[in-house]
């Protein structure tokens, strides 16, 4: 069976260097488009198992045309990757990519992130102008990936893994200054004042997700149980009052997903990824008046 | 790379294709959706001005695709910054190309590599050639080897036994299991995948078509044929694999072993992904390099 689209390459000018990416274009045209915002992983921009990939195609088949790009240094964009440094976002790039959507015509944006992309996506929000919905899969909100993680692990996984280092690993500067930085975030959330510590920490998120609110932007936030960012997560939408202002925002919804897997190690988990993405998409009232059309 | 890059898109129909010039370096980056005739192929080509050297590389398959996709594009950015055009390329049913995960098997992407070599090669035109491959993707470089007289094989820890390649993945499963505290199931690898025809390796979907392919390679029938030059790159983390393929082949095939060690736990994906990249890229970029300037001496 011919599929219900075409896919292009394409190069497209970044802040810096030339970014890379893969245009999906239905043949019945919904008239929305959805820019997909992965992490830092290197992975090709067809994602891990072909997830992102597999994204565009589902989404094409509802109407949706989509762009999945590389970051700097990752795939067959320009430049050098600098990895998931959370203190460094790709805010940018991300304008970038949605400046050359616009000037190709596709006015009308959504966008999927993921992971670090998903955090990217909603700290780029208040430059990327008018945008019909914003679906995040498991974003930290944290300013380092270190502090997020040192949330999730307790004391006794610490030590745990202080026994069990290996001279070799204590020679690595990079492995040896993420580690310090995992266990300063650790003790520090235990120390007085931690918590209002982070909590200021995450505020550029915090500022992002309520603007797409106040501009009534639907937002979905998706994670599962074995995610490294549930409980950041959990905590950041409750900590700053945003679950009430997501419930005000229709079909804005905090959705956890009962699958223990780290990363998106399993296929029921990527499956069920992209059916809740994609029936929170239909339940947008731009989707539904499009398609009422 | 510069930063300032002229670059257009064309995307009409027929082409598909999308490109850059570096106005410093003059290199071309090229990404195409390739039409074969089984579904479109996507290809990255990089082409320094002038070029009369080409490497085609065969990538490995499943979680080895991903994990090892930085590394392959770091050794084409190497080579083409020391004037040798590099293809790299996704099998069908693999990363951006067409085709389902479900047809992928050994012949199909044996098929796509000759398929993308006897295209690209015909367009660029190199007088020199030499094909690359990771794990299983020295498996596809040998067979194209024998379809090709390509004088120039680099390879990175080869997999000796195909058949035992999912053995690896199902073994990091119960580990992965074991880690989490999670229920492993009391099936093997193989019934879940005769059972349900579908198998979840950490999050990879491996079909029963794709096994059964690498069940029944006979691996003697893709030996390096002896002449020419090349070099096994043992990472140091699949030894038995790696020792077991080097046993297969002539001992009339002259081959340089380079054993560097890289933290790549293949089937485990997490940050050991880009460790001891820098080394094995530069490593093999040099060698690629001298390969080339003793062949035309």
């Amino acid at each position: 069976m011919k599929p219900c689209f075409e896919e292009r390459p394409v190069f497209f000018p970044g802040p810096r260097e030339t970014l890379a990416g893969v245009l999906t274009l239905p043949h019945k045209c919904n008239s929305l488009t959805v820019l997909q915002i992965w992490g830092t992983a290197p992975h090709p921009s067809s994602g891990m198992n072909r997830l992102r990939a597999r994204f565009a195609h589902v989404l094409a088949e509802d109407g949706f045309a989509s762009l999945r790009f590389d970051w700097p240094g990752q795939g067959e964009s320009g430049g050098s990757l600098k990895g998931g440094d959370l203190s460094t976002s790709y805010v940018r790039e991300c304008v970038s990519a949605v400046s050359w959507l616009r000037e190709q015509g596709h006015r009308r944006l959504l966008v999927l992130g993921h992971c670090f992309g998903g955090r990217s996506a909603i700290l780029a929000a208040p430059a990327l102008g008018d945008l019909e919905g914003v679906a995040v899969i498991s974003p930290p909100t944290a300013q380092s990936h270190e502090q997020a993680i040192a949330s999730q692990i307790s004391f006794r996984t610490l030590v745990r893994a202080a026994v069990e280092i290996k001279p070799k690993e204590l020679a690595d500067r990079e492995w040896r200054e993420q580690r310090i930085k995992v266990i300063k975030g650790k003790l520090r959330s235990h120390l007085p004042g931690g918590a209002t510590t982070m909590a200021r920490e995450s505020s550029p998120s915090v500022a992002g997700v309520r603007q797409l609110l106040d501009q009534r932007t639907p937002v979905l936030i998706l994670t599962h149980e074995g995610s490294d960012f549930r409980t950041e997560l959990e905590q950041f939408l409750e900590g700053n009052g945003l679950s009430d202002e997501m419930a005000s925002v229709t079909p804005s919804r905090f959705v956890v997903l009962d699958y223990t897997v780290r990363g998106n190690g399993s296929l029921p988990l990527q499956d069920e990824l992209v059916s809740q993405v994609r029936s929170w998409l239909a339940e947008l009232p731009v989707v539904m008046e499009s398609t009422a059309q | 790379m510069t930063s300032n890059k002229t670059q257009r898109s064309d995307s009409t129909d027929e082409a598909k294709v999308a490109e850059w010039v570096d106005p410093g370096s003059g290199v071309v980056q090229r990404v195409e959706f390739l039409a074969t005739p089984r579904g479109r192929v996507y290809v990255w080509s990089g082409s320094p001005p002038e070029s009369t050297e080409a490497v085609l590389i065969c990538s490995p398959i499943s979680a080895d695709f991903t994990a090892n996709y930085h590394r392959e594009r770091q050794l084409a950015l190497a080579l083409v910054s020391r004037g040798i055009s590099v293809i790299r390329f996704h099998y069908l049913g693999e990363g951006n190309s067409e085709g389902e995960s479900k047809d992928l098997t050994f012949s199909s992407i044996c098929e796509d590599a000759s398929e993308v070599f006897e295209r690209v090669t015909s367009k660029l035109a190199p007088t020199k050639l030499a094909v690359f491959g990771t794990r299983i993707g020295v498996l596809v470089a040998c067979a194209v080897t024998r379809l090709h007289p390509v004088p120039i094989v680099a390879l990175w820890e080869p997999v000796g036994s195909p058949d035992r390649f999912f053995e690896e993945g199902g073994r990091s499963r119960r580990l992965s299991n074991l880690l989490r505290s999670a229920e492993g199931g009391e099936r093997s690898w193989r019934e879940e995948l005769a059972h349900d025809g579908v198998l979840d390796l950490l999050g990879f979907s491996v079909y029963a078509p794709l096994v059964s392919s690498l069940d029944e390679i006979d691996v003697a029938s893709l030996c390096l044929q002896p002449g020419g030059k090349v070099m096994v790159v043992d990472f140091g983390c699949a030894k038995k694999q790696v020792a077991t393929w080097l046993a297969q082949q002539d001992p009339a095939t002259n081959i340089e072993v380079l054993k560097i060690g890289v933290a790549e736990p293949w089937w485990f994906q997490d940050d050991h992904m880009r460790r001891g990249t820098d080394k094995v890229v530069a490593a093999t970029a040099d060698w690629l390099s001298r390969a080339f300037e003793e062949i035309a001496s």
